[in-house]
């Protein structure tokens, strides 16, 4: 039972984004397109759960005054890890995602699970919870990049769901979605939504 | 006082084998990371003349860059050197002003001789320029058509500034305003290189050596109209000379 809830709480009622509101920086920069937002995940993804599990495996080893600059190194060498990976064999999305995977190294859910969660916790239930997170941070990513591309762009993964009477007929895509207040705007909707939906409250 | 000394210890070996292994990682990335960097170069030459060469194999856009693309080496007086290839020039960057220098490997001073590339279908040049914009170096292509006045499009393959500020140099949105259709000119009537002006305050439409710069990014807009005309400048003898 608690197992399960390191797995489902991130994922809904607990969720980074939503409902701690970490990570925000990357949500709003990288769902201009589905295609982004899923690599973006599996980048994070890949740090996370690393990043819990080696954290975990030395939390005992790791004296706590420099806590923090170790659980920062280790994340560091994942991420640069995982950006020369992208650059080597996805060259093009690399490109396009630009300094945002590099700047998963200040993603505050990835060092708040490191300290708050892998530090106490054993080696399985921090792999648990790092890909929980992280899988709970890609939901909310494709869902707000669904709604960007196919309001902005008329697609979705690439592939083109509008027929074109329809733009002969006069509809524009709403350029607003493209930018960075249209991901605020979709991303409060959907947190607007998770709330009333749960009843949690901020104090 | 031990615990310290512990410490110290056990960041230092930490950072030694992260160390280790990044540097292994890189140096064994390194030969697939460059031959994407080089594709990546000649997607975005025969994107600067407004060829699309997205989603393309290695085979496909090596024909198509064939095609298109003919690498040629200039000498100070704007003629063409035969015996030079435009692959024996080293490209070493500056790194305060964030300017190529191009050295031929064999012999020459610095600048002696420089890469141009000579397009088909549509006819034209494509000079490479680069330079500091605000955190980082810019670095592109620009084409003019073949009356070596009209621009004909640019395009910036490496640049690491602001994302919705500095960035948007590599937007659609900029680089059109460098399409053969907007009938942008580098020489003044009076026949003198004049360049391309980012300009940032004031609507430029119809003004054929300025385009509409980008809000927010002064410092990247200002760069990138100062190294055109630095970049320029070393063409002038060839951009003149034949036309």
């Amino acid at each position: 039972m608690i197992k399960n809830k390191i797995f489902t709480d991130p994922l809904m009622d607990n969720n980074p984004i939503t409902r701690q509101v970490l990570g925000i920086c990357s949500a709003l920069a990288v769902t201009v397109k589905v295609e982004l937002a899923i690599v973006m995940t599996l980048a994070l993804t890949f740090v996370l759960t690393m990043s819990n599990t080696l954290v975990s495996i030395f939390r005992n080893y790791i004296p706590h005054n420099v806590r923090i600059i170790v659980q920062l190194t280790i994340i560091s060498s994942l991420v640069v890890f995982a950006d020369l990976t992208l650059k080597a064999f996805m060259y093009d999305v690399s490109k396009e995602l630009s300094v945002f995977v590099a700047l998963i190294i200040t993603n505050c859910i990835v060092l708040g699970r490191a300290d708050s969660f892998a530090m106490n916790n054993n080696i399985k239930d921090s792999f648990i919870d790092g890909l929980a997170n992280s899988l709970g941070y890609g939901l909310i990513l494709v869902l707000v990049a669904i709604f960007r591309e196919f309001l902005g762009s008329g697609t979705i993964y690439g592939i083109s769901l509008l027929p074109q009477s329809i733009y002969s007929n006069g509809y524009i895509d709403n350029g607003l979605m493209l930018l960075a207040p249209g991901a605020f705007i979709v991303l409060g909707l959907i947190i607007w939504l998770q709330r009333t939906y749960t009843g949690f409250v901020e104090e | 006082m031990l615990d310290r000394l512990k410490s110290i210890q056990f960041v230092m070996i930490v950072s030694f084998i992260s160390s280790l292994v990044l540097a292994l990682m890189a140096m064994s990335l390194k030969p697939s990371i460059d031959n994407n960097v080089m594709l990546d170069k000649k997607k975005s030459l025969l994107k600067s003349i407004g060829i699309d060469a997205t989603g393309l194999d290695e085979e496909g856009l090596d024909v198509k860059y064939r095609y298109h693309i003919q690498e040629l080496v200039i000498n100070k007086n704007g003629n063409i050197v035969d015996d030079i290839k435009l692959s024996d020039l080293l490209w070493i960057e500056d790194k305060g002003s964030g300017a190529t220098n191009y050295k031929n490997s064999n012999s020459g001073s610095i600048n002696e001789y420089l890469p141009i590339y000579k397009t088909n279908n549509p006819n034209g040049y494509i000079i490479p320029v680069s330079g500091k914009g605000l955190w980082s170096t810019l670095k592109g292509y620009f084409a003019l058509s073949d009356d070596k006045n009209t621009t004909m499009g640019i395009v910036f393959y490496e640049h690491g500034e602001t994302p919705g500020l500095g960035a948007e140099v590599d937007k659609p949105w900029f680089q059109n305003q460098f399409k053969i259709d907007q009938g942008k000119k580098i020489f003044d009537e009076q026949g003198s290189l004049v360049s391309i002006y980012v300009n940032k305050k004031k609507f430029t439409e119809d003004k054929p050596h300025e385009v509409d710069g980008i809000t927010g990014a002064t410092v990247t807009a200002d760069g990138v109209t100062k190294f055109l005309k630095r970049d320029l400048m070393r063409y002038e003898t060839f951009l003149v000379g034949q036309r």
